[in-house]
């Protein structure tokens, strides 16, 4: 259990095993990911959403002005603006407000904000009706759930399960059985709902400042109904959601949708600067006595947001634009739903750092666990937010606030494990894989099915010590080996297989007197080490890059580490500007890459005879990250009559040590099956590079795993 | 210039047509017979009151054309309020400020006075477009309502299809709370 009392473990056992949440999840996720995809072709994504981050960078900044600014117009406009600190605050506004409008009933379009701050309890307690009119809030609001996801609220649900919801609760013997005829329905029922009503509540996506202007975005109508049919309009907004200009609208337009629904344009986005001009009508509305002239409120709500503005490290999770494209590409939320990856009301990785932000230690530190840090989320992203990074950090905080567990000790220190069981290897393996041995583990929360790494008494650094006379003469280019923790006590083969590799192709190589490259410890949310570590590396590779010698790495997530986290571990301290890491940064290369560059600039001086292997590949999610998914291919490609094939899956499910953590193996087993089943549609060798990922799919398929660099250096023999 | 203007339009038509919306294209003597024959005759239309030339010309072909604001209704010898128009039209009239070539997309604004609610509450809505504003992109087609926001009171929508949802089980389904039809006629000028 978690200090807040769930139980993640079952409630993920429940969700893998039912077969609804399978079905309905599973289309959908694949669905919209591939409609973005096909959104954005001819678009130029990348520039796209450098401007956007610019905008939101620049516009949160000067958030308090902009915020003065656009209650200023709002109320020339005669709207009224309230700016609230707190989501009670809000509440309590809007509730006196329906108080003193005679208000019955109100008609809500979605609004994430509006369930942070549970507003529709905050009205009903009044005895108020509060009706969700988008038809997948309705769905979660007539079965008493919350949203599962961003956009797609009731993704969780199936037809059949709508159909007996509707059944249940609309008092309908017989509901038809068309998803169409579904939707009339609603749309018949809620129709004179709108018509009647008293208040019309929404979100917005966006506010302008210069002119008040409020940019709403959906596809069904119902805002426009909702802000246009009763005579009071509220408008619930987070302070986050203010950018300067008119003109920035058309930027974030192009990028919201079509990351979103894959759309061109939502069907409506509509544009509200203050009190709306439309006649009042009356259609029966229970304040019709009282109200006869239109009103606008703007609600604006701070809920923790200037306090994580404030913080760097917190700050990006603000340029969030809600359009759910993380939570399609992310593997863990595509398995389990955001009922179990998220919390009240926000789902998933980015959800978990909101609820951080809006509620706290205790809700987040529930879901904390569950970003694999493969970095999927970031790549879709349309504001470039670092989610992986920004749950590295909610973790760091939630160990500091409960303390660090003995399992993420242990796990995070891969270095420490290596130093002591090489030494007394094959005992230590012989306990390891015994009962007595394994007892501890499930103590620990360490999933005991799970088969423990065999440490090697003869080290990658032992054996590279003992060598001698493999040096190159007139040496194309020099690099210094990343010494990574597993392959140094684990895996030594791999590591003599990338010298002698690298001495072919006319590397002159050395070992880096590198330390642990920090990603262990990362992933337990310990910062403390890896800050202090990356500065030692830095240090050191810093100097050899200095020196002429590129840095080259066997393990994906060290390299990606090095080029992508040691900027933010650093950030803090005095080292954040120091011209070594740009150095560092550019020349530190995943061993494939590296390989590849080589043949492709012609300074390798590897020659394969003419194979006939047979090899199925399947690339580290931080290969992908960083742009090199097809580098592993590619180098077993330099041989040729080799037959390679890519498989296209998400995550093996691994993730360095979440899939030995007790509460996520079944998980991370879920996670590996689709790689599996296309691995398995291959015959061959299978090919990996990541550690994990190997150990995932020795258990998961049965077969061996080799690194491309084994595969490489047997060719040439 | 002109043949900028075709590109234009064929572009508009092909992304309005993928968004699920009916499109005309036709020069503006044509404008009455195109409407008629869309409209027809079951249940009322409603117009915005810069349109309420067009409403007496629809009259004329025999079909109950009203402009939706009260005083317009009030005068018209509509029998029922303007509530009672907003329940029973079938058809919402509406012209065009601008549209996006790009996404397929038309710009509506109050028309004279609750453009929002007869482009928003009848299950069809046609929206009156000239060929010459459209605009490639979306960047220039906010702009152009930056430049009208006083008139506009600031208040418009970007319309790209009829009403959708996709809640069910991601199935596409076509007219929610907003019109189940977008049909767009666009007038080319006279030759």
């Amino acid at each position: 259990m978690t200090p807040g009392g769930r139980d993640m473990q079952a409630e993920i056992h429940a969700a893998l095993r039912s077969p609804t949440l399978k079905q309905a999840l599973g289309n959908a996720m694949a669905t919209l990911s591939e409609r973005r995809v096909a959104a954005f072709s001819g678009l130029d994504f990348e520039g796209l959403r450098l401007r956007v981050r610019g905008m939101k960078e620049e516009a949160l900044e000067r958030n308090d002005e902009l915020l003065a600014r656009t209650a200023k117009v709002v109320e020339a406009g005669g709207g009224r603006v309230k700016i609230a600190a707190t989501g009670e605050e809000a509440c309590a506004y809007i509730a006196d407000l329906a108080r003193e409008r005679g208000v019955r009933l109100v008609v809500k379009s979605k609004s994430m904000v509006s369930e942070e701050i549970h507003l529709n309890q905050a009205l009903e307690c009044l005895g108020i009706e509060v009706i969700e009119t988008d038809l997948g809030e309705r769905i979660i609001q007539l079965a008493g759930e919350r949203p599962s996801h961003l956009i797609v609220p009731a993704v969780h649900k199936t037809k059949d399960e709508v159909i007996a919801l509707f059944a249940d609760t609309m008092g309908i013997a017989d509901p038809p059985t068309e998803a169409e005829d579904l939707t009339r329905l609603v749309r018949d029922d809620l129709r004179e709902r709108f018509l009647r009503a008293d208040m019309g509540i929404t979100g917005a996506n966006f506010v302008v400042a210069e002119t008040g202007t409020l940019v709403i975005v959906e596809n069904e109508g119902n805002v426009r109904l909702s802000t246009q049919l009763p005579p009071i309009h509220v408008a619930v907004t987070g302070r986050e959601k203010v950018v300067e200009r008119f003109e920035d609208v058309a930027t974030l337009l192009e990028l919201l949708p079509r990351s979103a629904t894959g759309q061109l344009l939502s069907s409506y986005v509509s544009f509200v600067t203050g009190t709306p001009s439309t006649e009042v009508l009356d259609f029966g509305r229970a304040n019709a006595a009282s109200v006869t002239e239109r009103e606008f409120h703007l609600v604006i709500v701070d809920n923790g947001r200037s306090a994580a503005a404030a913080d760097p490290e917190l700050r990006e999770a603000l340029y969030c634009i809600r359009c759910g494209a993380c939570l399609n590409a992310c593997a863990p939320y595509t398995r389990v739903g955001g009922h179990v990856y998220g919390a009240d009301p926000y789902p998933g990785g980015i959800g978990c750092v909101w609820t951080y932000i809006t509620k706290g230690h205790l809700e987040a530190k529930e879901i904390n666990g569950l970003c694999t840090t493969c970095s999927r989320c970031t790549e879709v992203c349309p504001a470039l937010i670092d989610i992986p990074w920004l749950n590295t950090v909610v973790k760091e905080r939630n160990n500091a606030e409960f303390g660090v567990g003995l399992r993420e000790r242990v796990f995070s220190r891969a270095d420490l494990l290596g130093d002591a069981m090489s030494p007394l290897a094959p005992v230590a393996n012989t306990v390891l894989s015994s009962a007595i041995g394994r007892a501890p583990l499930a103590w620990l929360g360490i999933d005991p099915a799970r088969r423990s790494p065999r440490y090697e008494k003869d080290t990658l650094e032992a054996w590279f010590r003992r060598r001698s006379g493999a040096t190159v003469s007139d040496p194309a280019r020099r690099a210094a080996l990343f010494v990574d923790c597993f392959v140094n006590h684990n895996l030594p083969q791999v590591g003599r297989a990338a010298v002698e590799l690298l001495e072919r192709a006319g590397v002159e190589v050395v070992l880096a007197h590198n330390v642990c490259c920090g990603r262990p410890a990362m992933s337990q949310g310990m910062l403390k080490h890896p800050r202090a570590w990356a500065a030692r590396n830095l240090e050191e590779l810093g100097r050899l890059v200095d020196d002429g010698y590129d840095i080259v790495c066997i393990e994906p997530s060290c390299v990606s580490t090095i080029r992508d986290d040691y900027r933010r571990l650093l950030e803090s301290t005095a080292l954040a500007d120091d011209p070594r890491l740009a150095a560092v940064e550019e020349h530190s290369y995943d061993i494939t890459e590296y390989v590849v560059l080589g043949a492709r600039d012609g300074w390798s001086r590897l020659h394969f005879e003419r194979g006939n292997g047979e090899f199925v590949v399947h690339a580290h999610c931080h290969q992908k990250s960083m742009g090199i998914g097809s580098a592993p291919a590619e180098a077993l490609r330099l041989v040729p009559g080799f037959t390679v094939r890519e498989v296209q899956a998400l995550c093996c499910g691994m993730v360095g040590s979440f899939g030995y953590k007790s509460e996520y193996s079944e998980l991370s087993q879920a996670l590996g099956e689709r790689l599996f089943d296309r691995l398995n549609e291959h015959p061959g060798e299978v090919v990996a590079c990541g550690i994990s990922c190997r150990a995932q799919i020795e258990m998961g398929t049965g077969r061996e795993v080799l690194h491309p660099v084994e595969v490489l250096v047997r060719a040439l023999r | 210039m002109e043949e900028l203007e075709e590109r234009l339009v064929e572009m508009f038509a092909a992304r309005l047509a993928a968004a699920g919306g009916g499109i005309r294209i036709c020069d503006s003597r044509l404008l009455l017979d195109s409407l008629v024959g869309t409209v027809g005759s079951d249940s009322p239309v409603v117009l915005t009151p810069e349109l309420s030339w067009l409403a007496e010309k629809l009259q004329d072909r025999g079909i109950r054309a009203v402009v939706g604001s009260r005083a317009a209704v009030a005068a018209s010898g509509f029998d029922g309020g303007l509530e009672d128009l907003f329940r029973r039209a079938g058809t919402g009239i509406t012209t065009c400020l601008t549209a996006v070539a790009d996404s397929g997309t038309i710009v509506v604004g109050p028309g004279g006075g609750n453009g929002g609610l007869i482009a928003a509450l009848p299950p069809r809505h046609v929206g009156i477009l000239r060929a010459a504003d459209i605009r490639e992109g979306l960047a220039e087609a906010v702009a152009l309502v930056k430049a009208r926001f006083g008139e506009l009171a600031g208040e418009c929508v970007f319309i790209t299809g009829p009403s959708r949802t996709a809640d069910i089980e991601m199935m596409s389904v076509v007219g929610v709370h907003g019109p189940v039809a977008l049909e767009v006629i666009v007038l080319e000028e006279e030759a």
